[in-house]
């Protein structure tokens, strides 16, 4: 009896110092994905930013059109961002 | 002679076992009570606990409120030889004009074996007291600390706690005693070395956890938007709301000059502009005169006023428009923001049916949004309808603007605009949960629609606001471009404006409502110029983030197999 006490008191010191872990990680955790941080690193560190209306595509899927009109229209359209965020290798 | 001995011995015995019965008699008879009482203390340890505030989650259960252990510093003043030395010790880290502050709780009483003498260090201060060695006269107590990771983001909706971690502002008080747990302390036994001997029963009751309406990444979108317009036009303060029209849920509520909610500091930055500053709202009122002038068949959008004359005369007062029009349609009125148009559209519908629209859209009353601080606004019918129709001589909150141009995108119902939307117990189960809430029509599914294609003018060209136009999709709205009542010479300021575009988008399917304010712009004043690229900021960005899709064709790429 008197063990089970001193092993229930045990780990409910055990349970205590985890939790407290556990609260500094989800603190840490939350801090680290704030927007607000992300945004920092995304446009100091990767020069990125967030996309405007104009640099968002729908890409609808189609019966009727094929893939090669599809590549064909936005190469013609979009020459000068063709690399842009990889959509085109999507294609 | 052995005799003698022998009855020495017996006494002696006699004696000693007479001692011993009344040292027994002593100590469980007449000295039972105090002897349990120090029994009990020595091997029974009364241990804190220190109950969990619930966590504060955005819509997506993102964490903007959560709890972090900290330590704190108590003295043992019955311990302390001198006060004067264990305060310079602890003064770098309590701070150095807290040390009269130490000496004098150390000292007050000399019996007592627990004073706090700084709440909740940092970690650095906590660990580098430990190393003082300052043996009994000290301790360090573990305490919950409140901490917002978001650091300032939502601080105004989320508002604080105290020392004590009881809520003080914003959502924290208004909701806690959901998020406040029950604490007190746990008695257990321990052995002659210290150890605790448990019996395994839970004593903490922690607190219950809320889930917002408000999206973190929209709370970003907006608090950005208005930090680059703060920038730009130096403004005394600035305020942003994203509202989903139909439900009321409230998405994003920016405010800035905000704060850390992790200070406590008594600055006017901590006021929620948003819902508890009133303000004459000017120009962006026009709507509810047009509204109940279609409402009541008084006019259709397309019959006229006359204008041209640039001016109209009321109660002795002569009310100007900005620019001089000619012959207006009611929904070109709008869109060029005439006030002499406004006012003819008053006098037709009539004052007493003209302010009784201005009740139904909830003008004068709180919008009953779950937060505090919320004003009711100034209405009076004692008015000048007149001048109400314009948006002057009554004072409105941002919130009461959105939620009547929220009735107007919706097909007419006024909501409540609500902040949670569940409370959950510590276990993840829904404690209770708010729906949605319609207070009343305020008007007519096809006035709505109406209002809706005429505000959408106001975008385009020859509107007020074509910098509010989205690209992609079409905007409802209006601007207004209020004078600041000056309440030293009681007139209206020259030069202190506030400037306001508020509108919905899509306009034909309204995803969301959004009101921009911005109170003493610099280097410009007019609502079209200052909110509007606010609200065309917030739209597109929050447009992509929800992923609504364009109402054109551009930028859809079409692919099969």
């Amino acid at each position: 009896m008197m063990e089970a006490k001193y092993e229930i008191g045990r780990l409910e010191r055990a349970r205590g110092e985890a939790l407290i872990e556990q609260k500094k990680l989800i603190s840490d955790r939350s801090r680290l994905s704030s927007p607000v941080r992300v945004a920092a690193v995304a446009s100091e560190k990767l020069g990125l930013e967030l996309p405007s209306r104009a640099d968002v595509y729908v890409v609808k899927y189609d019966q009727s059109s094929n893939i090669v009109r599809a590549k064909g229209a936005y190469k013609r359209r979009h020459a000068q961002t063709i690399d842009y965020a990889g959509v085109n290798r999507e294609l | 002679m052995a005799q003698g001995r022998l009855v020495i011995i017996k006494t002696l015995v006699l004696l000693g076992f007479l001692s011993v019965t009344l040292k027994l008699f002593d100590l469980m008879i007449l000295e039972h009570k105090q002897l349990a009482v120090r029994a009990q203390k020595q091997h029974r340890a009364a241990e804190p606990i220190d109950a969990r505030r619930g966590a504060i989650y955005d819509r997506h259960y993102r964490e903007l409120a959560v709890n972090r252990r900290v330590e704190s510093l108590y003295g043992v003043p019955r311990e302390v030889t001198d006060a004067r030395a264990v305060a310079a010790s602890l003064s770098p880290f309590v701070g150095s004009e807290k040390t009269d502050m130490v000496v004098k709780r150390l000292t007050a009483d000399r019996s007592k074996g627990f004073v706090w003498l700084a709440r909740k260090l940092d970690d650095n201060s906590a660990e580098s007291i430990r190393r003082l060695k300052l043996g009994q006269q000290i301790g360090l107590a573990p305490e919950s600390f409140r901490t917002y990771p978001k650091e300032t983001l939502a601080a105004h909706l989320l508002g604080s706690v105290n020392i004590d971690n009881a809520g003080v502002e914003g959502i924290e008080l208004k909701y806690d005693e959901y998020l406040r747990g029950k604490g007190g302390s746990k008695v257990h036994a321990r052995d002659a070395r210290g150890r605790a001997l448990s019996d395994g029963g839970e004593y903490e009751q922690p607190g219950n956890s809320l889930v917002l309406t408000i999206d973190e990444d929209l709370q970003y979108i907006v608090e950005r938007q208005l930090a680059d317009a703060v920038e730009k036009w130096n403004p005394r303060a600035a305020t942003a709301i994203v509202m989903d029209p139909y439900t009321g849920e409230i998405l994003a509520m920016g405010v800035n000059p905000t704060f850390s909610p992790e200070k406590s500091d008594k600055s006017e930055n901590r006021r929620n502009f948003a819902i508890s500053d009133v303000y004459e709202p000017g120009s962006v009122f026009k709507v509810v005169v047009a509204s109940a002038a279609l409402d009541l068949g008084v006019y259709t959008q397309y019959d006229r006023f006359d204008c041209s004359r640039g001016s109209i005369e009321v109660g002795g007062r002569v009310i100007r428009d900005v620019h001089r029009n000619g012959v207006l349609t009611l929904a070109e009125v709008i869109k060029k923001s005439s006030n002499v148009g406004s006012i003819k559209m008053a006098m037709g519908v009539g004052k007493d049916r003209y302010f009784e629209y201005v009740k139904k859209f909830g003008f004068g009353q709180t919008t009953g949004i779950d937060i505090p601080g919320e004003a009711r606004g100034l209405f009076s019918t004692s008015a000048s309808y007149a001048s109400v129709s314009i948006g002057y001589g009554i004072a409105v909150t941002p919130l009461q603007l959105l939620a009547a141009y929220s009735a107007i995108a919706n097909g007419g119902m006024l909501v409540k605009p609500y902040l949670v939307q569940e409370i959950v117990g510590p276990d993840g189960e829904t404690v209770k949960s708010y729906q949605p809430t319609q207070v009343r029509r305020v008007i007519a599914e096809n006035t709505s629609r109406t209002m809706a294609e005429i505000l959408s003018g106001v975008t385009q060209e020859g509107g007020t606001a074509k910098k509010a136009a989205v690209d992609g999709n079409s905007v409802a709205g209006k601007t207004g471009t209020a004078r600041k009542l000056d309440m030293t010479t009681k007139r209206y300021s020259e030069s202190k404006y506030m400037s306001s575009f508020v509108g919905f988008v899509p306009a034909g399917d309204p995803k969301l409502a959004i009101i921009v304010v911005v109170d003493e712009p610099r280097g410009a004043i007019y609502g079209g110029e200052v909110a509007a690229p606010v609200f065309k900021g917030i739209s597109e960005h929050a447009l992509v983030y929800l992923k609504v899709p364009r109402e054109d064709t551009k930028n859809v790429l079409l692919v099969s197999n």
